[in-house]
């Protein structure tokens, strides 16, 4: 469903280009809150963006971001232009593409069409680029123009006008970031993606024993860590969610029937979720992970009397036994192309990580040094390395091993405390996972270099975070 | 009065029974049949260590009370451990003499762990744990089909500190009486 959504979007994006017509299409429900089109125009488009943009030095490009003009003197359309340009202005500092010039430098420059830009105001805080936007709005149709000026040329390298919805502004917003980054640097960005996770922030406490004990659910967030919304609503403990690639299902471990069972759950539809794993006295099902070409879910069970990697298809049929070793083997991760599972392992003693065929087989060890790792997270294609988590004095450290030169690239050390369960973005360049720094188990997340990018969560304990694919 | 020595024994019911002549009082019954020959006194049971069940604490109380008394007590391990030490040994001999003792009851062994270590190692830990628990119960003579085990790693610690005192207490395999 991603895939044909997305083409529906350039379908349209096709159609206004060949038409030269403002197309302001109503948001369609596709299923799915955030799976609606949001129809775009281009802009009186430039040529050369690539030059425009990057300037000789090949620095970022500093952009300032200009406040929105408002055409209208609704109170709601106001509230939900504020909201796209925070957001759009959050986004775009995400990738770090650009060096974004702090709003408050910029904030007594006034608000004005491309057209009347006070460029030299511009020049003196600094700006190689504007970005400029209005937003107006007929009935529950959100309209946001936006274009980007190179300052010294007064000439446009973006400009795209977008029809969305009233209700949503935040992914009109994610929405424009994404067109941007990807016109302007060919970068894939993360603005539309999401986490899942679970957290006890509702305190609510687990029935059927007498201990205090709070439940854990599943919870999704936009990537930033906007719009928090509680999925489930077993009562019970609910942990490792993990994205089918349509984005449209999660996979979990659930302790709804008292054992531990591979749920998979639809997000967008009231339909009964299914138990694909079904926990038994004897058979428990740990650490679900969706296959990226979505055919398979991989898990660890100890149905053996011993954790053991198993695959199966996602209706729960051709179950598979890949390891069979006296040792743990937990925490299974797919190979971007569907065709190897890594996964950790006290085989040799300490616990590793290994890498094996989907079908089982010999297993190779990833030379991550002599300490306890786990977790192994497998990067999205076509970035090639493995994120763990590693043990070290007072806790755990999230670190990298490239897989083409073995390299191990230490991410969380500026972090206090607990550090662990790494997720990746699909875009390679994020890293999302659980601190203990603030006290509590929070989700956060980092860029390759161990810079603090986000921090997700801030009420209660929150873990195991999956980050969605695109 | 059965009920009311049971506590679970089903209520007799009020069934009508075949229609009985009417008494008075003082008055003999012709129709009246036999006593029946009076009951041999059995000889008073022989008291160990064990209550008779109709002293018994836990007789007439639901899982919930039962679990709040503790009667099976928790195993403790080492860091990183799954070996039941000979303190958690003698835990358990005490805990299989109360489980013959009681052999209605059902038990779910709950591994559990510190918070050291990854989440998902605590997982498999746990399990480990509960699964050395049973082991030992089964050696001691207890049916494998009382006993259920879980692991639910480092998500639900008892004591919620970051000290080796919590630690400790979080390093367990926990009974909870699940049927009786």
């Amino acid at each position: 469903m991603r895939r044909s959504n997305r083409l529906t979007v350039h379908h349209r994006v096709a159609i206004t280009a060949v038409c030269g017509l403002a197309l302001l299409v109503p948001a369609l429900p596709m299923g799915a809150p955030d799976m609606y089109a949001i129809a775009t125009t281009p802009l009186d488009q430039q040529r050369e963006v690539a030059i425009s943009v990057r300037g000789e030095s090949g620095r970022a490009p500093r952009l300032g971001f200009a406040e929105f003009v408002i055409t209208g003197a609704d109170a709601d359309l106001r509230t939900a232009a504020g909201t796209v340009s925070q957001v759009l202005y959050d986004d775009l500092e995400f990738e770090r593409e650009f060096a974004m010039i702090a709003r408050t430098a910029s904030s007594k420059i006034p608000a004005t069409s491309a057209e009347a830009l006070p460029y030299a105001t511009w020049n003196e805080v600094g700006a190689d680029l504007v970005l400029v936007g209005n937003a107006s709005r007929t009935d529950a149709t959100l309209t946001v123009e936006v274009r980007i000026m190179n300052v010294e040329r007064k000439a446009s390298v973006f400009g795209k006008r977008y029809a969305c919805t009233m209700r949503d502004p935040r992914y009109c917003a994610h929405t424009i970031a994404d067109e941007v980054h990807k016109e302007l640097f060919q970068l894939d960005g993360v603005a539309r993606t999401k986490l899942a996770f679970a957290s006890d922030r509702d305190g609510e406490r687990l029935g059927g024993t007498i201990e205090e004990r709070s439940i854990k659910e599943i919870y999704i967030s936009d990537y930033d860590g906007g719009r928090q919304l509680r999925l489930t609503p077993h009562r019970s403990l609910n942990i490792a969610p993990s994205w089918s690639p349509d984005n449209r299902y999660l996979a979990y471990t659930s302790y709804t029937s008292g054992f531990p069972d591979i749920v998979l759950h639809s997000i967008y539809e009231a339909r009964a979720a299914t138990r694909p794993a079904r926990g038994t006295p004897n058979a428990q099902n740990y650490l679900p992970a969706f296959s990226p070409d979505g055919t398979r879910i991989a898990f660890a069970s100890s149905r053996t009397g011993n954790f053991e990697i198993y695959t199966m298809r996602i209706d729960g049929s051709d179950l598979r036994q890949l390891t069979s070793h006296p040792g743990i083997d937990n925490a299974p991760t797919w190979s971007p192309n569907s065709q190897q599972i890594a996964f950790t392992s006290e085989r040799s003693g300490q616990s590793h990580l290994f890498i094996m065929s989907a079908d089982g087989g010999p297993v190779t060890r990833l030379p991550t040094g002599g300490g306890k790792v786990d977790r192994p997270t497998w990067s999205p294609a076509p970035f090639n390395y493995v994120a763990y988590s590693a043990e070290v004095p007072g806790g755990n450290q999230i670190r990298m091993i490239e897989l083409g030169t073995n390299k191990i690239t230490n991410l969380s050390d500026a972090f206090q405390g607990n550090n662990e369960s790494p997720s990746v973005a699909p875009n390679g360049r994020h890293i999302a996972f659980v601190t203990t720094q603030w006290g509590k188990e929070h989700i956060v997340i980092i860029g390759r270099d161990g810079k603090l990018e986000r921090r997700v969560t801030t009420t209660g304990n929150n873990k195991y975070p999956s980050w969605s694919h695109r | 009065m059965l009920a009311a020595c049971g506590g679970k024994q089903a209520p007799v019911p009020a069934t009508p029974g075949p229609p009985t002549p009417q008494s008075f009082p003082g008055q003999s019954t012709p129709n009246r049949p036999p006593d029946p020959p009076a009951p041999v006194p059995e000889p008073p049971p022989i008291i160990l260590e064990a209550p008779v069940v109709a002293s018994d604490p836990l007789a007439g109380l639901d899982t919930d009370e039962i679990n709040r008394q503790s009667p099976l007590a928790p195993v403790f391990f080492g860091l990183d451990s799954d070996t039941v030490d000979a303190d958690g040994q003698r835990v358990l001999a005490a805990n299989a003499a109360v489980l013959k003792q009681y052999p209605s009851w059902a038990v779910t062994i709950e591994g559990h762990s510190d918070e050291r270590g990854t989440a998902e190692y605590n997982l498999a830990l746990g399990e480990r744990r509960a699964l050395a628990v049973k082991s030992y119960l089964l050696s001691l003579g207890i049916a494998a089909d009382r006993i259920r085990t879980v692991s639910y790693g480092k998500e639900f610690p008892f004591d919620p500190g970051h000290d080796e005192a919590a630690w400790a207490k979080n390093r367990r395999g926990h009974f909870v009486v699940t049927g009786k």
